[in-house]
Protein backbone atom coordinates (compact mmCIF):
# COMPACT_ATOMS: atom_id res chain seq x y z
CA UNK A 1 0.00 0.00 0.00
CA UNK A 2 2.46 2.31 0.10
CA UNK A 3 2.32 5.37 -1.64
CA UNK A 4 -1.71 5.39 -1.60
CA UNK A 5 -4.15 6.43 0.09
CA UNK A 6 -5.11 3.52 2.67
CA UNK A 7 -8.30 2.37 2.83
CA UNK A 8 -9.42 4.13 6.22
CA UNK A 9 -9.14 7.32 4.74
CA UNK A 10 -11.40 6.47 2.00
CA UNK A 11 -13.69 5.40 4.13
CA UNK A 12 -13.52 8.23 6.73
CA UNK A 13 -13.62 11.34 4.09
CA UNK A 14 -17.01 9.82 3.06
CA UNK A 15 -18.52 9.41 6.39
CA UNK A 16 -16.96 12.93 7.16
CA UNK A 17 -18.47 13.88 3.96
CA UNK A 18 -21.94 12.39 4.93
CA UNK A 19 -21.66 14.41 8.33
CA UNK A 20 -21.07 17.83 6.42
CA UNK A 21 -24.45 17.17 4.54
CA UNK A 22 -26.31 16.25 7.54
CA UNK A 23 -24.74 19.83 9.39
CA UNK A 24 -25.28 21.63 6.30
CA UNK A 25 -28.97 20.72 7.28
CA UNK A 26 -29.52 18.24 4.07
CA UNK A 27 -31.83 15.56 5.05
CA UNK A 28 -29.76 11.95 5.46
CA UNK A 29 -32.04 9.30 4.04
CA UNK A 30 -31.72 5.78 6.39
CA UNK A 31 -32.35 2.44 4.85
CA UNK A 32 -31.45 -1.16 6.40
CA UNK A 33 -31.13 -4.57 5.38
CA UNK A 34 -30.89 -8.17 7.47
CA UNK A 35 -30.46 -11.63 7.86
CA UNK A 36 -31.41 -14.09 10.20
CA UNK A 37 -29.65 -17.43 9.16
CA UNK A 38 -29.03 -20.81 11.00
CA UNK A 39 -26.79 -23.12 9.00
CA UNK A 40 -26.16 -27.17 9.63
CA UNK A 41 -23.67 -28.90 7.65
CA UNK A 42 -23.49 -32.48 8.51
CA UNK A 43 -19.88 -33.32 8.11
CA UNK A 44 -17.34 -32.93 10.75
CA UNK A 45 -15.32 -30.36 8.97
CA UNK A 46 -15.13 -26.97 9.49
CA UNK A 47 -16.57 -25.40 6.26
CA UNK A 48 -16.22 -21.02 6.87
CA UNK A 49 -17.31 -20.96 3.39
CA UNK A 50 -20.58 -22.18 3.84
CA UNK A 51 -21.25 -20.75 7.05
CA UNK A 52 -20.52 -22.82 9.76
CA UNK A 53 -18.11 -24.36 11.76
CA UNK A 54 -17.94 -28.02 12.61
CA UNK A 55 -21.75 -29.81 12.71
CA UNK A 56 -23.95 -27.91 15.32
CA UNK A 57 -26.21 -25.00 14.10
CA UNK A 58 -24.70 -22.10 13.76
CA UNK A 59 -26.62 -18.58 13.45
CA UNK A 60 -23.49 -15.83 14.08
CA UNK A 61 -21.38 -16.29 10.73
CA UNK A 62 -24.29 -15.74 7.90
CA UNK A 63 -26.49 -13.23 10.20
CA UNK A 64 -25.97 -9.61 9.98
CA UNK A 65 -27.85 -6.18 9.77
CA UNK A 66 -26.98 -3.40 7.29
CA UNK A 67 -27.26 0.34 7.14
CA UNK A 68 -27.39 2.37 4.63
CA UNK A 69 -27.13 6.57 4.94
CA UNK A 70 -27.60 8.46 2.00
CA UNK A 71 -27.45 12.25 1.52
CA UNK A 72 -27.53 15.11 -0.73
CA UNK A 73 -24.29 17.03 -1.48
CA UNK A 74 -26.49 20.09 -3.29
CA UNK A 75 -26.86 19.57 -7.06
CA UNK A 76 -25.77 16.51 -8.61
CA UNK A 77 -24.04 15.40 -5.72
CA UNK A 78 -24.56 12.79 -2.98
CA UNK A 79 -22.71 10.89 -0.25
CA UNK A 80 -23.63 7.46 0.33
CA UNK A 81 -22.27 4.68 3.38
CA UNK A 82 -23.12 1.25 3.59
CA UNK A 83 -22.49 -0.30 7.00
CA UNK A 84 -22.49 -4.15 7.84
CA UNK A 85 -22.82 -5.37 11.33
CA UNK A 86 -22.05 -9.15 10.97
CA UNK A 87 -23.34 -11.39 14.34
CA UNK A 88 -19.57 -12.59 13.96
CA UNK A 89 -16.49 -10.48 15.39
CA UNK A 90 -15.62 -8.15 12.54
CA UNK A 91 -12.91 -5.08 12.21
CA UNK A 92 -13.79 -1.45 10.89
CA UNK A 93 -12.60 -2.30 7.61
CA UNK A 94 -15.25 -4.99 7.04
CA UNK A 95 -18.27 -3.22 8.72
CA UNK A 96 -17.74 -0.29 6.29
CA UNK A 97 -19.31 -2.27 3.26
CA UNK A 98 -18.89 0.72 0.83
CA UNK A 99 -19.16 4.71 0.77
CA UNK A 100 -18.73 7.16 -1.71
CA UNK A 101 -19.05 10.84 -3.15
CA UNK A 102 -21.44 10.32 -6.38
CA UNK A 103 -21.81 12.85 -9.14
CA UNK A 104 -25.17 12.27 -11.18
CA UNK A 105 -25.33 15.35 -13.66
CA UNK A 106 -28.69 13.04 -15.18
CA UNK A 107 -30.31 10.10 -15.85
CA UNK A 108 -27.12 8.80 -17.92
CA UNK A 109 -23.99 9.31 -16.06
CA UNK A 110 -23.17 8.62 -12.37
CA UNK A 111 -19.28 9.16 -11.30
CA UNK A 112 -18.25 7.79 -7.84
CA UNK A 113 -15.58 7.96 -6.03
CA UNK A 114 -14.55 6.53 -2.65
CA UNK A 115 -15.39 2.61 -1.51
CA UNK A 116 -17.28 1.42 -4.62
CA UNK A 117 -18.90 -2.26 -4.94
CA UNK A 118 -17.28 -4.23 -7.70
CA UNK A 119 -19.63 -5.50 -10.18
CA UNK A 120 -17.62 -8.28 -10.31
CA UNK A 121 -20.37 -11.62 -10.69
CA UNK A 122 -24.49 -10.77 -11.22
CA UNK A 123 -25.06 -10.89 -7.65
CA UNK A 124 -21.37 -9.76 -6.24
CA UNK A 125 -23.22 -5.65 -5.40
CA UNK A 126 -25.97 -7.48 -3.24
CA UNK A 127 -23.79 -10.04 -1.29
CA UNK A 128 -24.84 -8.99 1.73
CA UNK A 129 -28.65 -8.15 1.05
CA UNK A 130 -30.50 -11.69 1.00
CA UNK A 131 -33.46 -9.39 0.33
CA UNK A 132 -32.57 -9.33 -2.78
CA UNK A 133 -31.63 -13.17 -4.55
CA UNK A 134 -33.60 -15.76 -4.08
CA UNK A 135 -30.97 -18.07 -2.09
CA UNK A 136 -30.70 -18.21 1.42
CA UNK A 137 -26.60 -18.52 0.24
CA UNK A 138 -25.44 -17.10 -2.92
CA UNK A 139 -24.22 -20.32 -5.29
CA UNK A 140 -21.10 -21.17 -3.06
CA UNK A 141 -19.00 -22.74 -6.11
CA UNK A 142 -19.25 -19.23 -8.07
CA UNK A 143 -19.02 -17.15 -5.41
CA UNK A 144 -16.66 -18.12 -3.59
CA UNK A 145 -14.51 -17.18 -6.74
CA UNK A 146 -15.01 -13.78 -6.32
CA UNK A 147 -11.70 -11.61 -4.91
CA UNK A 148 -12.91 -8.18 -5.50
CA UNK A 149 -15.85 -7.25 -2.90
CA UNK A 150 -15.13 -3.48 -2.93
CA UNK A 151 -12.67 -1.68 -4.60
CA UNK A 152 -11.32 2.20 -3.85
CA UNK A 153 -11.16 3.77 -6.21
CA UNK A 154 -13.54 4.93 -9.25
CA UNK A 155 -17.10 4.20 -11.13
CA UNK A 156 -18.18 5.08 -14.08
CA UNK A 157 -21.74 4.19 -14.57
CA UNK A 158 -23.43 5.10 -18.05
CA UNK A 159 -26.56 4.28 -18.76
CA UNK A 160 -28.77 4.79 -22.21
CA UNK A 161 -31.76 3.17 -24.02
CA UNK A 162 -30.25 0.79 -26.90
CA UNK A 163 -33.01 -0.70 -29.14
CA UNK A 164 -35.84 -2.36 -26.88
CA UNK A 165 -33.51 -2.27 -23.80
CA UNK A 166 -31.42 -0.63 -21.52
CA UNK A 167 -27.70 -0.84 -21.91
CA UNK A 168 -25.32 -0.03 -19.07
CA UNK A 169 -21.64 -0.15 -19.25
CA UNK A 170 -19.36 0.35 -15.53
CA UNK A 171 -15.89 1.18 -15.48
CA UNK A 172 -14.11 0.16 -12.08
CA UNK A 173 -10.56 1.23 -11.05
CA UNK A 174 -8.43 1.43 -8.10
CA UNK A 175 -7.27 -1.22 -5.26
CA UNK A 176 -8.54 -3.22 -2.05
CA UNK A 177 -8.34 -5.16 0.45
CA UNK A 178 -10.09 -8.68 1.58
CA UNK A 179 -9.36 -10.28 4.64
CA UNK A 180 -10.49 -13.96 5.15
CA UNK A 181 -10.07 -15.85 8.61
CA UNK A 182 -11.05 -19.42 8.31
CA UNK A 183 -9.66 -22.73 10.58
CA UNK A 184 -9.59 -25.98 9.64
CA UNK A 185 -8.92 -29.23 11.95
CA UNK A 186 -5.97 -28.17 13.70
CA UNK A 187 -5.25 -25.00 11.86
CA UNK A 188 -6.25 -21.10 12.08
CA UNK A 189 -5.88 -19.41 8.57
CA UNK A 190 -5.81 -15.82 7.95
CA UNK A 191 -5.83 -14.82 4.25
CA UNK A 192 -5.09 -11.07 3.43
CA UNK A 193 -5.84 -10.53 -0.58
CA UNK A 194 -4.34 -7.24 -1.65
CA UNK A 195 -5.64 -5.96 -4.97
CA UNK A 196 -3.72 -2.74 -6.84
CA UNK A 197 -4.19 -1.40 -10.22
CA UNK A 198 -7.62 -3.18 -10.87
CA UNK A 199 -9.28 -2.25 -13.91
CA UNK A 200 -13.16 -3.43 -14.61
CA UNK A 201 -15.84 -3.18 -17.59
CA UNK A 202 -19.01 -4.89 -16.93
CA UNK A 203 -22.00 -4.38 -19.65
CA UNK A 204 -25.45 -5.23 -19.26
CA UNK A 205 -28.51 -5.08 -21.36
CA UNK A 206 -32.07 -5.06 -19.78
CA UNK A 207 -34.91 -5.67 -21.73
CA UNK A 208 -38.36 -4.53 -20.42
CA UNK A 209 -36.97 -5.18 -16.76
CA UNK A 210 -37.84 -9.31 -17.04
CA UNK A 211 -34.09 -10.25 -19.32
CA UNK A 212 -30.79 -9.01 -18.55
CA UNK A 213 -27.74 -10.16 -19.93
CA UNK A 214 -24.26 -8.85 -18.36
CA UNK A 215 -21.16 -9.27 -19.19
CA UNK A 216 -17.60 -8.59 -17.17
CA UNK A 217 -13.86 -8.53 -17.94
CA UNK A 218 -11.23 -7.27 -15.09
CA UNK A 219 -7.57 -7.44 -14.89
CA UNK A 220 -5.61 -6.44 -11.34
CA UNK A 221 -2.55 -7.39 -9.79
CA UNK A 222 -3.04 -9.59 -6.74
CA UNK A 223 -0.70 -10.43 -3.92
CA UNK A 224 -2.17 -12.89 -1.34
CA UNK A 225 -0.23 -13.58 2.30
CA UNK A 226 -1.62 -16.42 4.46
CA UNK A 227 -0.95 -16.54 7.59
CA UNK A 228 -1.05 -19.95 8.97
CA UNK A 229 -1.22 -20.65 12.99
CA UNK A 230 -0.97 -24.69 12.96
CA UNK A 231 -1.32 -25.75 16.21
CA UNK A 232 0.17 -29.47 17.16
CA UNK A 233 -0.93 -31.68 20.06
CA UNK A 234 1.72 -32.38 22.94
CA UNK A 235 3.88 -34.97 22.85
CA UNK A 236 4.00 -36.66 19.16
CA UNK A 237 5.52 -34.28 16.81
CA UNK A 238 7.47 -31.57 19.16
CA UNK A 239 8.55 -33.99 21.64
CA UNK A 240 7.17 -30.79 24.10
CA UNK A 241 4.62 -32.01 26.84
CA UNK A 242 2.29 -28.99 25.85
CA UNK A 243 0.42 -27.88 22.70
CA UNK A 244 2.54 -26.14 20.48
CA UNK A 245 1.39 -23.10 17.93
CA UNK A 246 3.57 -22.42 15.18
CA UNK A 247 3.31 -19.06 12.85
CA UNK A 248 3.45 -20.25 9.42
CA UNK A 249 3.62 -16.94 7.12
CA UNK A 250 3.36 -17.52 3.26
CA UNK A 251 3.35 -14.85 1.22
CA UNK A 252 2.09 -15.61 -2.77
CA UNK A 253 2.63 -13.60 -4.97
CA UNK A 254 -0.04 -14.17 -7.72
CA UNK A 255 0.90 -11.17 -10.11
CA UNK A 256 -1.80 -10.47 -12.46
CA UNK A 257 -5.10 -11.76 -12.18
CA UNK A 258 -7.58 -11.98 -14.86
CA UNK A 259 -11.65 -12.31 -14.19
CA UNK A 260 -14.30 -13.02 -16.84
CA UNK A 261 -17.83 -13.55 -16.01
CA UNK A 262 -20.97 -14.17 -18.47
CA UNK A 263 -24.65 -14.50 -16.46
CA UNK A 264 -28.41 -13.72 -17.38
CA UNK A 265 -31.11 -13.27 -15.33
CA UNK A 266 -35.14 -13.83 -16.48
CA UNK A 267 -38.35 -12.88 -13.94
CA UNK A 268 -41.24 -13.00 -16.61
CA UNK A 269 -44.76 -14.06 -15.87
CA UNK A 270 -43.42 -15.61 -11.98
CA UNK A 271 -40.71 -17.76 -13.82
CA UNK A 272 -37.23 -16.77 -12.88
CA UNK A 273 -34.26 -18.19 -14.10
CA UNK A 274 -30.66 -16.84 -13.25
CA UNK A 275 -27.40 -18.86 -14.73
CA UNK A 276 -23.97 -17.48 -14.61
CA UNK A 277 -20.31 -18.87 -15.86
CA UNK A 278 -17.35 -17.03 -14.31
CA UNK A 279 -13.46 -17.49 -14.64
CA UNK A 280 -10.22 -16.62 -13.26
CA UNK A 281 -6.87 -16.63 -14.51
CA UNK A 282 -3.80 -15.77 -12.74
CA UNK A 283 0.03 -15.50 -13.53
CA UNK A 284 1.39 -17.48 -10.72
CA UNK A 285 0.93 -21.15 -9.43
CA UNK A 286 -1.06 -20.45 -6.59
CA UNK A 287 -4.30 -20.11 -8.11
CA UNK A 288 -3.65 -20.21 -11.79
CA UNK A 289 -7.23 -21.21 -13.03
CA UNK A 290 -10.41 -22.19 -11.68
CA UNK A 291 -14.02 -21.71 -13.20
CA UNK A 292 -17.88 -21.99 -11.75
CA UNK A 293 -21.27 -21.91 -13.08
CA UNK A 294 -24.55 -22.38 -11.77
CA UNK A 295 -28.33 -22.19 -13.09
CA UNK A 296 -31.41 -21.94 -11.03
CA UNK A 297 -34.77 -22.37 -12.00
CA UNK A 298 -37.92 -21.17 -10.01
CA UNK A 299 -41.37 -20.01 -10.08
CA UNK A 300 -43.42 -17.85 -8.31
CA UNK A 301 -46.88 -19.38 -6.66
CA UNK A 302 -48.57 -16.84 -4.60
CA UNK A 303 -46.39 -15.98 -1.79
CA UNK A 304 -44.19 -19.33 -2.40
CA UNK A 305 -41.04 -19.36 -4.38
CA UNK A 306 -39.93 -22.74 -4.90
CA UNK A 307 -36.28 -22.82 -6.76
CA UNK A 308 -33.51 -25.36 -7.69
CA UNK A 309 -30.26 -24.43 -8.54
CA UNK A 310 -27.06 -27.12 -9.82
CA UNK A 311 -24.25 -25.09 -8.90
CA UNK A 312 -20.58 -26.74 -10.37
CA UNK A 313 -17.17 -25.50 -9.84
CA UNK A 314 -14.04 -27.11 -11.70
CA UNK A 315 -10.40 -26.21 -13.04
CA UNK A 316 -9.08 -25.73 -9.97
CA UNK A 317 -5.30 -25.66 -10.62
CA UNK A 318 -2.84 -24.10 -8.11
CA UNK A 319 -1.84 -24.96 -4.35
CA UNK A 320 -4.77 -23.01 -2.59
CA UNK A 321 -6.80 -25.59 -2.85
CA UNK A 322 -6.54 -27.42 0.43
CA UNK A 323 -8.63 -30.39 1.75
CA UNK A 324 -10.01 -29.57 5.40
CA UNK A 325 -8.57 -32.94 6.18
CA UNK A 326 -5.40 -33.34 4.33
CA UNK A 327 -3.78 -30.15 3.56
CA UNK A 328 -1.25 -31.74 1.45
CA UNK A 329 -0.13 -31.02 -2.22
CA UNK A 330 -0.95 -34.45 -3.13
CA UNK A 331 -5.14 -33.83 -1.93
CA UNK A 332 -6.03 -30.80 -3.83
CA UNK A 333 -9.03 -30.12 -4.90
CA UNK A 334 -9.55 -30.69 -8.30
CA UNK A 335 -13.54 -29.58 -8.83
CA UNK A 336 -16.75 -29.89 -6.85
CA UNK A 337 -20.59 -29.56 -7.20
CA UNK A 338 -23.83 -29.28 -5.70
CA UNK A 339 -27.71 -29.47 -6.63
CA UNK A 340 -29.95 -27.46 -4.13
CA UNK A 341 -33.87 -27.24 -3.75
CA UNK A 342 -35.25 -24.31 -1.87
CA UNK A 343 -38.91 -23.09 -0.62
CA UNK A 344 -38.90 -19.45 -0.15
CA UNK A 345 -42.20 -17.39 1.30
CA UNK A 346 -42.95 -13.82 0.75
CA UNK A 347 -43.92 -12.53 4.04
CA UNK A 348 -45.32 -9.07 3.53
CA UNK A 349 -43.22 -6.51 1.64
CA UNK A 350 -40.84 -6.47 3.88
CA UNK A 351 -39.53 -10.54 4.99
CA UNK A 352 -38.28 -13.48 3.05
CA UNK A 353 -38.57 -16.62 4.62
CA UNK A 354 -36.05 -19.13 2.84
CA UNK A 355 -35.43 -22.94 3.56
CA UNK A 356 -32.81 -24.50 1.36
CA UNK A 357 -31.09 -27.68 1.37
CA UNK A 358 -27.50 -28.63 -0.40
CA UNK A 359 -26.00 -32.18 -1.48
CA UNK A 360 -22.66 -30.96 -2.21
CA UNK A 361 -19.36 -32.91 -3.44
CA UNK A 362 -15.83 -32.03 -3.85
CA UNK A 363 -13.65 -33.86 -5.61
CA UNK A 364 -10.01 -34.17 -4.49
CA UNK A 365 -6.41 -35.16 -7.01
CA UNK A 366 -6.41 -38.29 -4.53
CA UNK A 367 -10.30 -39.64 -5.27
CA UNK A 368 -10.37 -41.61 -2.23
CA UNK A 369 -10.23 -38.58 -0.26
CA UNK A 370 -13.66 -37.16 -2.14
CA UNK A 371 -15.86 -35.38 0.35
CA UNK A 372 -19.55 -35.48 0.15
CA UNK A 373 -22.32 -33.34 2.45
CA UNK A 374 -25.01 -31.68 2.96
CA UNK A 375 -25.99 -27.85 4.11
CA UNK A 376 -29.10 -27.15 5.58
CA UNK A 377 -30.04 -23.28 6.23
CA UNK A 378 -33.00 -21.50 7.08
CA UNK A 379 -32.90 -17.47 7.12
CA UNK A 380 -35.30 -14.96 7.10
CA UNK A 381 -34.02 -11.59 4.79
CA UNK A 382 -35.78 -8.51 5.14
CA UNK A 383 -35.14 -4.65 4.68
CA UNK A 384 -36.51 -2.02 6.49
CA UNK B 1 -81.65 -16.72 -29.78
CA UNK B 2 -83.56 -14.09 -26.80
CA UNK B 3 -80.95 -15.92 -24.12
CA UNK B 4 -78.01 -15.67 -26.31
CA UNK B 5 -78.67 -11.63 -26.97
CA UNK B 6 -79.35 -11.32 -23.72
CA UNK B 7 -76.14 -12.93 -22.27
CA UNK B 8 -74.16 -10.87 -24.99
CA UNK B 9 -75.61 -7.54 -23.54
CA UNK B 10 -74.91 -8.77 -20.38
CA UNK B 11 -71.36 -9.69 -21.04
CA UNK B 12 -71.11 -6.31 -22.63
CA UNK B 13 -72.02 -4.02 -20.06
CA UNK B 14 -69.97 -5.86 -17.32
CA UNK B 15 -67.01 -5.36 -19.82
CA UNK B 16 -67.83 -2.02 -20.24
CA UNK B 17 -67.92 -1.02 -16.50
CA UNK B 18 -64.97 -2.86 -15.96
CA UNK B 19 -63.14 -1.15 -18.48
CA UNK B 20 -64.69 2.47 -16.58
CA UNK B 21 -63.55 0.99 -13.27
CA UNK B 22 -61.11 3.80 -13.41
CA UNK B 23 -58.55 6.56 -14.77
CA UNK B 24 -55.17 7.53 -13.96
CA UNK B 25 -53.77 10.51 -15.27
CA UNK B 26 -50.23 11.53 -15.57
CA UNK B 27 -49.91 15.47 -14.46
CA UNK B 28 -47.04 18.00 -14.43
CA UNK B 29 -47.31 21.62 -13.43
CA UNK B 30 -48.32 24.69 -15.47
CA UNK B 31 -44.18 25.09 -15.84
CA UNK B 32 -43.31 21.94 -17.06
CA UNK B 33 -41.49 22.04 -20.62
CA UNK B 34 -43.02 19.41 -22.75
CA UNK B 35 -45.79 20.27 -24.66
CA UNK B 36 -46.87 16.90 -25.97
CA UNK B 37 -48.36 13.41 -24.59
CA UNK B 38 -46.12 11.41 -23.17
CA UNK B 39 -46.29 7.76 -23.64
CA UNK B 40 -46.58 4.66 -21.08
CA UNK B 41 -42.87 4.01 -21.41
CA UNK B 42 -41.08 7.16 -21.01
CA UNK B 43 -43.60 7.51 -17.62
CA UNK B 44 -42.58 3.49 -16.87
CA UNK B 45 -38.65 4.64 -17.37
CA UNK B 46 -39.34 7.84 -15.51
CA UNK B 47 -40.66 5.83 -12.14
CA UNK B 48 -38.16 3.50 -12.30
CA UNK B 49 -35.42 6.23 -11.94
CA UNK B 50 -33.91 5.16 -15.23
CA UNK B 51 -33.04 7.41 -18.36
CA UNK B 52 -36.35 8.84 -19.77
CA UNK B 53 -35.96 12.05 -21.74
CA UNK B 54 -38.70 13.92 -24.34
CA UNK B 55 -37.25 16.87 -26.36
CA UNK B 56 -34.64 16.72 -24.82
CA UNK B 57 -36.22 17.28 -21.55
CA UNK B 58 -34.79 14.60 -18.53
CA UNK B 59 -38.23 13.41 -16.74
CA UNK B 60 -38.12 13.34 -13.18
CA UNK B 61 -40.56 11.09 -10.70
CA UNK B 62 -42.34 12.98 -8.06
CA UNK B 63 -44.54 9.63 -6.28
CA UNK B 64 -47.17 9.51 -4.07
CA UNK B 65 -47.53 8.28 -0.41
CA UNK B 66 -49.36 4.94 0.36
CA UNK B 67 -52.94 5.34 -1.64
CA UNK B 68 -54.85 3.42 -3.69
CA UNK B 69 -53.76 5.16 -6.90
CA UNK B 70 -50.27 4.48 -6.39
CA UNK B 71 -50.71 0.78 -6.20
CA UNK B 72 -52.85 1.27 -9.29
CA UNK B 73 -50.61 3.37 -11.13
CA UNK B 74 -47.96 1.17 -10.86
CA UNK B 75 -50.43 -1.99 -11.70
CA UNK B 76 -51.23 0.19 -14.65
CA UNK B 77 -48.66 2.12 -15.87
CA UNK B 78 -45.03 0.77 -14.62
CA UNK B 79 -46.30 -3.23 -14.01
CA UNK B 80 -45.34 -3.97 -10.89
CA UNK B 81 -46.93 -4.92 -7.53
CA UNK B 82 -45.94 -2.88 -4.44
CA UNK B 83 -44.05 -6.18 -3.39
CA UNK B 84 -42.09 -6.09 -6.96
CA UNK B 85 -41.62 -2.58 -6.27
CA UNK B 86 -39.92 -3.06 -2.84
CA UNK B 87 -37.86 -5.42 -4.48
CA UNK B 88 -36.51 -3.41 -7.25
CA UNK B 89 -36.05 -0.10 -4.90
CA UNK B 90 -34.07 -2.39 -2.32
CA UNK B 91 -31.27 -3.94 -5.42
CA UNK B 92 -31.08 -0.18 -6.45
CA UNK B 93 -30.28 0.99 -3.01
CA UNK B 94 -28.50 -1.15 -1.53
CA UNK B 95 -26.46 -2.14 -4.60
CA UNK B 96 -25.45 1.55 -4.79
CA UNK B 97 -27.22 2.23 -8.13
CA UNK B 98 -30.29 4.64 -7.82
CA UNK B 99 -32.73 5.81 -4.60
CA UNK B 100 -36.37 5.98 -5.08
CA UNK B 101 -38.23 9.36 -6.43
CA UNK B 102 -39.32 12.44 -4.13
CA UNK B 103 -42.73 11.53 -2.14
CA UNK B 104 -45.77 14.11 -1.84
CA UNK B 105 -46.93 13.71 1.15
CA UNK B 106 -51.07 14.69 -0.23
CA UNK B 107 -52.65 16.42 -3.39
CA UNK B 108 -51.84 19.62 -2.05
CA UNK B 109 -48.12 18.59 -1.90
CA UNK B 110 -48.00 17.62 -5.14
CA UNK B 111 -49.75 20.16 -6.51
CA UNK B 112 -47.01 22.38 -4.75
CA UNK B 113 -44.00 20.55 -5.34
CA UNK B 114 -45.33 20.34 -9.34
CA UNK B 115 -46.02 24.28 -9.73
CA UNK B 116 -42.60 25.28 -9.76
CA UNK B 117 -41.26 22.42 -11.66
CA UNK B 118 -39.62 22.48 -15.35
CA UNK B 119 -39.46 18.67 -15.59
CA UNK B 120 -41.05 16.54 -12.99
CA UNK B 121 -44.10 14.23 -13.13
CA UNK B 122 -46.83 12.58 -10.88
CA UNK B 123 -50.01 11.28 -11.44
CA UNK B 124 -53.40 11.12 -9.57
CA UNK B 125 -56.70 9.15 -9.46
CA UNK B 126 -59.16 10.36 -12.46
CA UNK B 127 -61.75 11.60 -9.57
CA UNK B 128 -59.03 13.68 -8.12
CA UNK B 129 -59.14 17.21 -8.41
CA UNK B 130 -56.46 18.27 -11.32
CA UNK B 131 -57.16 22.05 -11.05
CA UNK B 132 -53.64 23.71 -11.51
CA UNK B 133 -52.13 20.74 -13.49
CA UNK B 134 -51.84 19.48 -16.89
CA UNK B 135 -52.54 15.89 -18.06
CA UNK B 136 -50.11 14.54 -20.04
CA UNK B 137 -51.26 11.12 -20.45
CA UNK B 138 -54.75 9.17 -19.45
CA UNK B 139 -54.82 5.15 -18.14
CA UNK B 140 -58.12 3.69 -18.04
CA UNK B 141 -58.20 0.18 -16.07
Amino acid sequence: MTGKLPTRYWSIATLALTLFAQNASAAVEIRGFGSATAVKVDSPFNWPNYGTHGQAVDVSNSSKVGLNFNSSLGDDFSATVQLIFPAYESSVNQILDWGFVSWKPNQNFNARAGRVLAPVWLYSQSRNVGYNYVWAKLPEEVYSLNPLNSINGLSLLSTNIVGPGILQAELIAGEGEDIKSDDFVSQNRTTKTQISSALGLALSYNVNDWFLVRGFAATANVKAEIDTALTLPAGSLTGISVATTLGVPTVLNLTTAKLFEIGTKIDRDGYLFSSEYVRILTGGTSEPRASGFYAMAGKKLGHWTPHFTYSWQGDLQGSIWYHPQYPAVTTLQTGGHSWSPGLNYQMGENIVLKSEYSNSYQDYANASQNLKFNVYRLSADFIF
Amino acid sequence: MKRTFISLVLLLTVGAQRSAAGEILVVSGPNFTVKKELTKEQVRLAFLGKPASVDGVQLHALDRKEHSVKTNFYKQVVGRTSVEMKAYWSEQVFTSLGYPPPVAADLNDLKKQLSDSKDEISYVDGSENTSGLNVLMRVSY
